[in-house]
């Protein structure tokens, strides 16, 4: 993969500040974006920009072809069929629609829903939420390594378990959650498979029939799209028996005083004018992504993690977080120096040795090296590991050894800076 | 920077204090979480303490608004504004570092509000 190459697609990567160049370390936040990608969208307002599913004229017909081309060609990524992708704005709104939906008719009190500790609070939030309607939330524990306790979740799994929903790849930890397993478990017990791809989809290859999830929602902007478009994947005899989610245009068939008839699925679930824009930005991230090969995107990357984990063993009051084995995790690392002990005391005992991610991130930034600090939206695994944040790098297909390089010479300026080792 | 890191380093008024007013608050931007114990005679602030755990500059700045503020007047803190507050700090602040050292004062004017409603 020829990365520098890549990097010549990003029109952001030639802006520079301070007179060096930006290292970008924060693809699981979001992504930059290619010129094919920027360039797409501008070219449907100037040439096709008409309201999709409506209009008789022919640009409307044009840009409704589009919109649905967008469809074929998100289905053809992660092998589904187009009536099983619906457009959403991002993975929070896919999983917002599910509980929202389920919650309709679905289900009812006494009900039980698994999820784990080392979910994103978007896979966390939308599901405890429903505790209000007396439907039980429970939590599978992870290793102290970071994987999924597997043990844990055919414990917790019981005839009142309606819908297990579980990150493919933590956004902290790195973790690569065995899906096709866990798929049978979860199927075995009648339950429903639901899978937050956020950070599975834009870094390998994903196939929803090999998995045989009965969801999986991502967002385009993790994945070189734009921001504000996502997908819901969701099997097809499944979507026709739920309730909509947003009510209004564009999602029925027929509407009386006495009687509404909705639309078949996905357009069912895509209540108002849909993010036409978008769905082509992220059509041709899709392009840009199929052109180098999802499993090389997956190699490039652990092969990167590799690189970074060697680089890092030389400071060795340095904690990374989840799993050491690169096959078995994506390329996110979380770390820390000296395991961020002086919080778990709750007293300056440590202090003189531990640097605040904040601070991390801040010296980092004053060498242009982005990387993201904080609780990264996942506070039950903060607490789980009794850490208040972490520092994050991730990588992407415009990343390098150079970058990594250039992030270890950062982590010695935060050294430096704040007089530890 | 070094003066922040060795304030950071060994706050002064780190720790806690008996039957004095207290409140807990996070920034959930970052996660850092203080803790303030403040005393009050005669409407004037007379001992300040704070825990907890946050980066270089919620410590540090919970640390200056100790020193500063015992002594002051509560109408007096009442009065300031977020900006006359970070006029105080001796350092400069982007927006997302603004919200470390507002922290602790927002903390502080809290207090003082539960005060008066009660």
């Amino acid at each position: 993969m020829d990365v520098k190459k890549i990097r010549e697609d990003f029109p952001i990567f030639r802006k520079m500040i301070n007179g060096k160049r930006i290292v970008y370390l924060d693809s699981t936040a979001t992504t930059q974006k290619p010129y094919q990608v920027i360039e797409k969208i501008k070219e449907f307002y100037e040439n096709y920009n008409a309201n999709v599913h409506r209009g008789i004229y022919s640009l409307s017909e044009y840009s409704t072809e589009l919109y649905e081309k967008s469809r074929e060609n998100v289905a053809g990524f992660i092998n589904a069929h187009p009536e099983e992708i619906v457009f959403v704005r991002n993975t929070t709104e896919g999983l917002n629609l599910l509980s929202y939906s389920f919650l309709w008719n679905f289900l009812k009190p006494g009900d039980k829903i698994l999820i784990s500790m080392m979910e994103h609070h978007s896979n966390f939030i939308p599901w405890v939420r429903l505790k209000h309607f007396n439907i039980d939330v429970d939590f599978i524990n992870i290793t102290d390594e970071g994987y999924l306790d597997l043990e844990d979740l055919k414990n917790k799994l019981d005839k009142r378990t309606k819908i297990v929903s579980l990150s493919h790849v933590s956004n902290v930890l790195g973790t690569i959650n065995d899906v096709n397993e866990i798929s049978k478990i979860v199927h075995d017990n009648n339950s429903i498979f639901v899978v937050d791809g956020a950070q599975s989809v834009p870094h390998t290859p994903v196939d929803v029939k090999k998995i045989d999830c009965d969801f999986i929602a991502f967002s385009g902007h993790k994945m070189l799209g734009p921001m504000g478009i996502g997908v819901l994947y969701g099997k097809y005899d499944i979507l026709k028996e739920m309730a909509p989610f947003l009510s209004g245009g564009e999602m029925i068939k027929e509407v009386h005083i006495n009687n509404i008839i909705y639309e078949d699925p996905p357009l069912k679930f895509e209540a108002g004018t849909p993010n036409v824009e978008g769905s082509l930005g992220l059509s041709a991230a899709i392009d840009y992504l199929k052109n180098i090969g999802m499993e090389n995107v997956r190699d490039h990357e652990k092969r990167l993690t590799d690189y970074a984990f060697k680089k890092m063993d030389e400071f060795d009051d340095i904690v990374i977080y989840g799993p050491k084995n690169v096959e078995k995790r994506g390329g996110v690392i979380s770390f820390n120096f000296n395991n961020g002990n002086r919080y778990i005391e709750k007293e300056l005992i440590k202090n003189d040795i531990f640097v605040h991610p904040h601070d991390v991130a801040g010296i980092l930034d004053s060498e242009n090296i982005m990387v993201r600090s904080g609780h990264h939206c996942a506070e039950p695994l903060m607490d789980f590991y009794r850490i208040p944040a972490t520092t994050r790098a991730s990588f992407y297909i415009y990343n390098d050894e150079e970058d990594v390089d250039i992030l270890m010479d950062g982590i010695k300026k935060v050294r430096k800076v704040m007089k530890i080792g | 920077m070094d003066y922040i890191i060795s304030v950071y380093r060994k706050p002064k008024n780190y720790g806690k204090l008996e039957n004095a007013h207290s409140k807990s608050e996070s920034n959930p931007f970052c996660g850092d979480r203080i803790e303030l114990f403040v005393k009050i005679e005669n409407e004037k602030i007379s001992e300040i303490k704070f825990t907890g755990e946050g980066c270089t500059i919620s410590i540090f700045s919970a640390e200056m608004l100790s020193e500063n503020f015992i002594g002051k007047n509560v109408n007096e803190i009442k009065s300031l504004s977020d900006e006359d507050y970070l006029k105080l700090l001796p350092i400069s602040l982007t927006p997302t570092r603004q919200k470390c050292a507002l922290l602790s004062f927002r903390i502080m004017k809290n207090i003082l509000r539960d005060l008066e409603k009660n």
